[in-house]
């Protein structure tokens, strides 16, 4: 092949350096290869090589070369028709090539002269391998989403049957609780991507749009190895292409319905006993739609819509119960406790309810596909996934986890329904993808507007800050206190009351206490997250003695927004108290204000913040193919993150992010069905922005302290009525409760009111993870390969925020470095080597099975507790301070040993027109650590590893089996209808997935490599003192060990499908 | 030469570019309990003076706070409540309660060594009755008298340290201290929380050490008099 004079590649290259930025693109997978005469065996050169799809647009022509290569880039995923033909040559066809998203694949021909006459044996060969890169991970498409029971009902974006959720197929990844964690790290930690644009959260980083699989084409699933266009991310990339019209009018009609009639018995979790006890129950479940695809103009312009809604209901079923009590012999009463360390009850006959929680959502699509000629190509697309739960009596069920985390209504039924929340995400993109110079010189551009909103407002409608509604009526808390305590009776009418409470308020106070009752509002926010971001890139091939080139650069960039407006209803939080020695009054629990001057309160109704952050990036690599057989991918990526917080002002900035990859392939039989590989690669963080609107600056608040109206008080606070909540915290009524002339405070009727920004360590680095992946994959038969993989991550620098001084003053910095020397690094090692097989669905059968053996150890679990759920990326309580850091490293939470993951489905024709399809699957896996965990002061449970971590040994192996029958009817040609039936967790296994953790709820100090043999005598009380105390058998929680969670139950999915 | 273009592209990228984190601003810690150690400088000499012990003490606990009007765009005041005045204020029916705290404007403009600067602080004074002694009961130590108090205390060169390490937790000032008629100069040296610790203790958390709730980077001292950990150089006192 001539070289092209760098003279006028220059400018372009030029061009290149300047531009900036790569993701996913739907346009990028390739098919190279090579073409040799078969009687010669020698390369044919100028041989026309044609690539059709339904997927592409007209058809795309290359030639091959002087060495007889060609390559076709730019290919959306889909089925491949290629015709190779040269004059004097007998023309070859081969059909029913795979290309997946990203993957490059290899096919090689032989051409037969015309003249030939010998037999010759031409062995067809079956490329699957993608020889392009060092990427692992799992590709799923439809074939394997229509066969194997996929997108488990329950769960995150359970009913939409959202996308990212197929992210657990892959091996090394597991369910999280905010998504799927990828090779040890948390599900915030993903890249999430659909046609190229980012759909997580700008706060949080999890996936903030759960598009539905109706709409995709292909998912690939990244768990590593991958090169510089994937940034930003330390966990995996989960990326979607979504469907784009052919030439034919294509669609399909769709229903499910998962009936929680056909779910399994639930075992139920012994817990504490209370007066309000709940049990969660899924009522049903269930989406409908439909897709169209089709031309506009033939092989120029393709649209493609879809529209599909959903909607889950659980049903919560409320009853009151009272506390068995005992008399001793002077007739005082007093509480039953059990084995368990639990009260005892006796639930109230009459007194169930039940309530639903519903959530519902309409996912729609359009996409629009313009081939402008056969080099350039546009696409323009709108994605929408809004959705909103509660409302109109009815309970919430939690956009981020996916299902009703409220385990019992304890506050009166108004107040847990007064509320709807909105998380809803748009996506609307843009992408050329170009072609010069016979296809040497590519340009991919990409522009998207990504938005969010993110809201928990009154259902009554009424407007944040208004005074009006349930906006403006205050939430009220009480019975805060065991001193004070409240019977359930003094606020809900109770079946046979007197029976099973008392006739005496005393005895109603004992035998139906409740607490934590609250009436009104509560918090509320209407937030709105906007991302912008452009990327591009510019690939260029470059043939040079030695080999073949392929250079990429890119840059891009991303503007990210963060507008949030928060209030309490009624401009307060108010909570019972002991406001002087034995004198009950009100609280202000939450209350957004600053103080001018002592004594001098500003109230704000509406708190408004508005962060921003701006990330700009850039990379340049080559993959350089020497003599077909070995590739070496060298690469360069730079990012640079600022953030500005609220007040406008530069929080932090994150720059010189330098992530190196490294790749070596080889294809020792340069055919592509074998190879071996071996890769480095750092990945860094793209802070979340949550931190900036918590933090840069806090929210500014104050409190007071009210006395009750009483006789001693007639202006007391009374929070019974609107009027009496606002009479209740107006300084006019002059019922605050003043701390005496002698306090050095100079406010005496007021406390907070300000809030100053977390200090930064000056040398604060970014947040990296550095990886090595070897493996090696043949493929032994036909679309069936094999494979063994290694890998090993590990983190460089951690941000978080840390404190010195026991909790006094803290700030933002990197343990074990910096300000932060005397902490502990932060460390998360995780090795896996994972042994697999996987047949792409053909001649009637898939299969895909693997076993991971891994381990996960450290002390960092990542960007969410998964031991409390909090979710605060980098500004979780895990290395607050330094006393209770001891014992934390060991086994982490998300450590399961070993891994199985079996799939198979095997296609029967029943007869001519209609085919049964059975798919089956099968995941085994280990437990996960168990700690002895105590609590510690001012932090509260959970905080300190009385023992190592992962000293309580491992909770027992899950197993869950799924099965899908399937019948498809044909129609016509091109129509049929199916019906699915899926099962998941088949035999209903109710496996324990976690156990009470909690060994004393003292606060305790941890034991030096301390051991079982320590508990509990030698455990240290906190705070310290002279002489020391120590844990004694009563201070153990007898609940210990205890399950805390099962298996989801048998569910059932029901599915009608109609194809045209 | 392609590659040479090729090499040049990362440079681009590179140009321009800040990374200097932002200062922390001027952090003041709010609270009740700062501790503020007085210094001699220049001791009131009259004989009715001396006789009566008419001086500052060796220290003393104080509030410090900050305040912040963000409707004036932000302007700070900066008040100092020393526990001198306050716990004699029940016994003053002459002032405002107002008028035992020093109020000045506080400059939110950092200086190069991380300290931010309040000026013109009113005179903080309390004007109180004789106190009669209170004999002690049931093992608890009894309250002497104390003769009628007119105590008048100014602060100038007030001066807070808020650097990323030590945010707004050390305080240094001048103080004129007036107690009936007796006026006698001290350099105060302050510094946030005020932590008790055991004169002479080995154990960390008891001598100001770690595990005492103190900034590990403060150079601190237990006060033998004081029982409480105090600022061992001059602000910032750091080791």
């Amino acid at each position: 092949m001539t070289s092209i004079p760098w003279r006028r590649t220059s400018g372009a290259v030029l061009v290149a350096g300047l531009l900036c930025g790569s993701t996913a693109l739907a346009q990028s997978s390739v098919i190279i290869g090579t073409v040799l005469n078969t009687e010669t065996k020698q390369p044919a050169a100028d041989v026309v090589v044609t690539a059709t799809s339904p997927n592409l647009q007209g058809e795309q022509t290359v030639v091959t070369d002087a060495q007889g290569q060609y390559r076709i880039p730019q290919l959306p995923p889909g089925t491949y028709a290629l015709r190779f033909e040269k004059e004097s040559f007998k023309p070859f066809a081969r059909s029913d090539v795979q290309l997946r998203l990203n993957r490059t694949i290899r096919v090689n021909v032989e051409l037969l002269p015309e003249a030939f006459t010998e037999e010759v044996t031409v062995i067809p060969l079956a490329p699957t391998i993608d020889v392009g890169s060092t990427s692992t991970g799992v590709n799923v498409g439809d074939d394997f989403i229509r066969r194997i029971a996929v997108n488990r009902p329950g769960g995150k974006g359970g009913a939409a049957r959202s996308f990212d959720s197929l992210a657990e197929l892959a091996p090394g990844a597991q369910t999280d609780t905010f998504g799927v964690s990828v090779n040890g790290a948390t599900s915030p930690e993903n890249g999430y991507l659909v046609d190229g644009i980012s759909t997580g959260d700008p706060s949080v980083g999890i996936n903030a749009s759960p598009m539905t699989v109706e709409f995709v084409q292909d998912v690939n699933v990244i768990t590593g190895g991958y090169m510089p266009e994937f940034g930003r991310s330390t966990g995996g990339v989960i990326t979607a292409a979504t469907k784009s019209g052919s030439n034919e009018f294509h669609g399909t009609v769709f229903a499910n319905l998962t009936p929680g009639a056909l779910e399994g018995k639930r075992e139920l979790v012994v817990s504490q006993g209370s007066a309000i006890s709940g049990v969660t129950k899924l009522h049903n479940l269930g989406d409908f739609g439909a897709t169209l695809g089709g031309p506009i103009l033939k092989d120029k312009l393709w649209f493609f819509a879809g529209l599909a809604p959903s909607v889950t209901r659980f049903a919560h079923e409320r009853a009151f119960n009272s506390f068995n009590v005992t008399y001793d012999d002077q007739g005082k009463a007093s509480r039953v406790v059990d084995g368990r360390g639990f009260f005892a009850t006796t639930p109230i006959p009459g007194s169930q309810r039940t309530y639903f929680a519903d959530s519902s959502s309409v996912q729609y699509m359009g996409k629009l596909t313009y081939l402008i000629n056969q080099d350039h190509n546009v696409s323009l697309s709108l994605l929408g996934t809004p959705s909103t739960t509660g409302g109109n009596g009815k309970l919430l069920v939690d956009p981020q986890q996916g299902t009703v985390i409220l385990t019992r209504m304890s506050s009166s039924p108004a107040y847990h329904t007064a509320l709807v929340q909105d998380a809803s995400a748009r996506t609307l993109g843009a992408a050329y993808a170009g072609a010069f110079m016979d296809k040497r010189l590519l340009v991919d551009a990409n522009a998207g507007w990504f938005h969010q909103i993110s809201s928990q407002l009154p259902s009554d409608g009424s407007k944040i800050g208004s005074d009006e509604g349930l906006a403006g009526t205050a939430r009220v808390t009480y019975a805060t206190l065991n001193k004070f305590p409240r019977a359930l009776t003094e606020f809900e009418s109770v079946p046979d009351a007197d029976t099973y409470c008392g006739t005496t308020l005393a005895e109603q106070r004992l035998r139906c206490q409740v607490t934590n009752y609250n009436l009104g509002g509560g918090a509320i926010f209407d937030s709105k997250l906007d991302r912008y971001q452009v990327n591009t890139k510019l690939t260029y091939i470059l043939n040079n003695f030695g080999g073949s080139h392929i250079i990429k650069a890119g840059a891009d960039a991303e503007f990210l927004s963060y507008d949030n407006r928060k209030a309490y209803t009624g401009g307060v939080l108010l909570q019972e108290a002991e406001v002087a020695t034995g004198v009950l009054g009100w609280t202000d629990a939450r209350r957004y204000g600053y103080l001018h001057a002592p004594d001098d309160p500003q109230v704000l109704m509406v708190r408004e913040s508005h962060s921003t952050s701006n990330t700009v990036g850039g990379f340049l690599q080559d993959s350089y193919t020497i003599a077909s057989m070995v590739t070496i991918n060298a690469g360069l990526r730079y990012d640079a993150q600022w953030l500005y917080g609220s007040d406008g002002k530069l929080a932090f900035s994150m720059g010189n992010q330098v992530s190196p990859r490294l790749g070596v392939i080889v294809d020792p039989m340069r055919n592509g069905r074998s190879k071996l590989f071996a890769s480095f690669s750092r990945y860094y963080e793209q802070v979340p922005i949550r931190m900036l609107d918590r933090g840069y600056p806090p929210d500014p608040r104050y409190v007071a302290n009210h006395y009750a109206k009483d006789t001693n008080h007639p202006n007391g606070c009374d929070p019974s009525t609107v009027e009496g909540q606002r009479a209740c915290v107006d300084p006019n009524s002059h019922n605050e409760v003043a701390t005496p002339e002698s306090s050095r405070d100079p406010s005496r009727l007021y406390s907070g009111g300000k809030a100053e920004a977390r200090p930064v360590d000056p040398d604060i680095k970014p947040q990296s993870s550095d990886e090595l992946a070897l493996g090696g994959e043949y493929e032994v038969m036909t679309s069936t390969r094999v494979g063994l993989t290694y890998t090993h991550r590990k983190m460089n620098a951690v941000i978080e925020d840390m404190s010195r001084d026991e909790g006094n003053t803290y700030f933002l910095g990197n343990p074990g470095f910096g300000f932060a020397k005397d902490f502990p690094e932060a460390k998360r090692d995780y090795d896996a080597a994972t042994v697999y097989l996987t047949r792409s669905f053909s001649d009637g059968w898939l299969a895909q099975a693997s076993y991971t053996w891994s381990r996960l150890y450290g002390n960092y679990a990542g960007l969410y507790r998964p031991e409390t759920n909090q979710l605060d990326p980098n500004t979780n309580a895990d290395f607050d301070i330094i006393p209770i850091l001891q014992n934390r490293t060991g086994l982490l939470p998300a450590d399961r040993t070993h891994a199985i993951k079996l799939f198979g489905a095997k296609e029967v024709a029943l007869t001519q027109k209609l085919v049964a399809n059975v798919g089956l699957s099968y995941r085994g896996s280990s437990g996960t650590p168990i700690n002895y965990l105590g609590a510690y002061l001012r932090y509260g449970q959970g905080e300190t590893f009385i023992l190592p971590r992962g000293s309580g040994g491992r909770t027992p192996w899950i197993n869950t089996i799924d099965t899908s029958l399937g019948l498809t009817y044909r129609l016509a040609k091109e129509q049929s209808v199916a019906f699915t039936v899926d099962l998941f967790n088949l035999f209903n296994f109710q496996g324990v997935t976690s156990v009470d953790n909690t060994y004393t709820t003292a606060t305790v100090y941890p034991v030096a490599n301390g051991k079982k043999g320590d508990l509990p005598g030698s455990v240290q009380k906190a705070p310290d003192s002279d002489p020391k105390v120590f844990l004694t058998d009563d201070d153990v929680n007898p609940n210990f060990g205890k399950p805390t969670q099962y298996q989801p139950p048998r569910q059932v999915r029901l599915g009608l499908r109609y194809t045209f | 030469m392609t590659q040479r273009l090729i090499a040049a592209a990362p440079l681009l990228l590179l140009a321009g570019c800040g990374f200097e984190q932002p200062n922390s601003g001027c952090i003041v810690q709010d609270s009740a309990s700062w501790i503020l150690k007085y210094d001699e400088v220049q001791k009131a000499t009259d004989d009715v003076c001396v006789a009566n012990k008419r001086f500052a003490p060796v220290g003393e606990l104080a509030g410090i706070f900050k305040y912040i009007d963000l409707e004036k765009g932000g302007d700070s005041t900066l008040a100092i409540r020393p526990d001198g005045l306050a716990s004699r204020g029940a016994r003053d029916n002459v002032t405002n309660q107002r008028e035992q705290t020093a109020f000045g404007n506080l400059n939110l403009q950092q200086d190069a060594q991380y300290f931010c600067s309040a000026d013109d602080l009113s005179v903080a004074k309390v004007d109180a009755v004789a106190r009669e002694a209170v004999p002690g009961k049931d093992g608890k130590p009894g309250i002497s008298a104390e003769e009628p108090k007119k105590l008048a205390y100014v602060f100038t060169h007030v001066k807070v340290y808020s650097a990323p390490s030590a945010p707004g937790t050390q305080f240094s000032a001048d103080l004129e201290y007036t107690d009936n008629g007796c006026t006698s100069t001290y350099k105060v040296r302050g510094m946030w929380p005020a932590v008790a610790c055991t004169p002479g203790s080995e154990v960390p958390a008891l001598s100001c050490g770690q595990g005492s709730g103190v900034n590990p980077d403060f150079a601190v001292v237990c006060d033998p008099t004081l029982k409480l950990c105090v600022p061992e150089k001059a602000i910032p006192s750091l080791k």
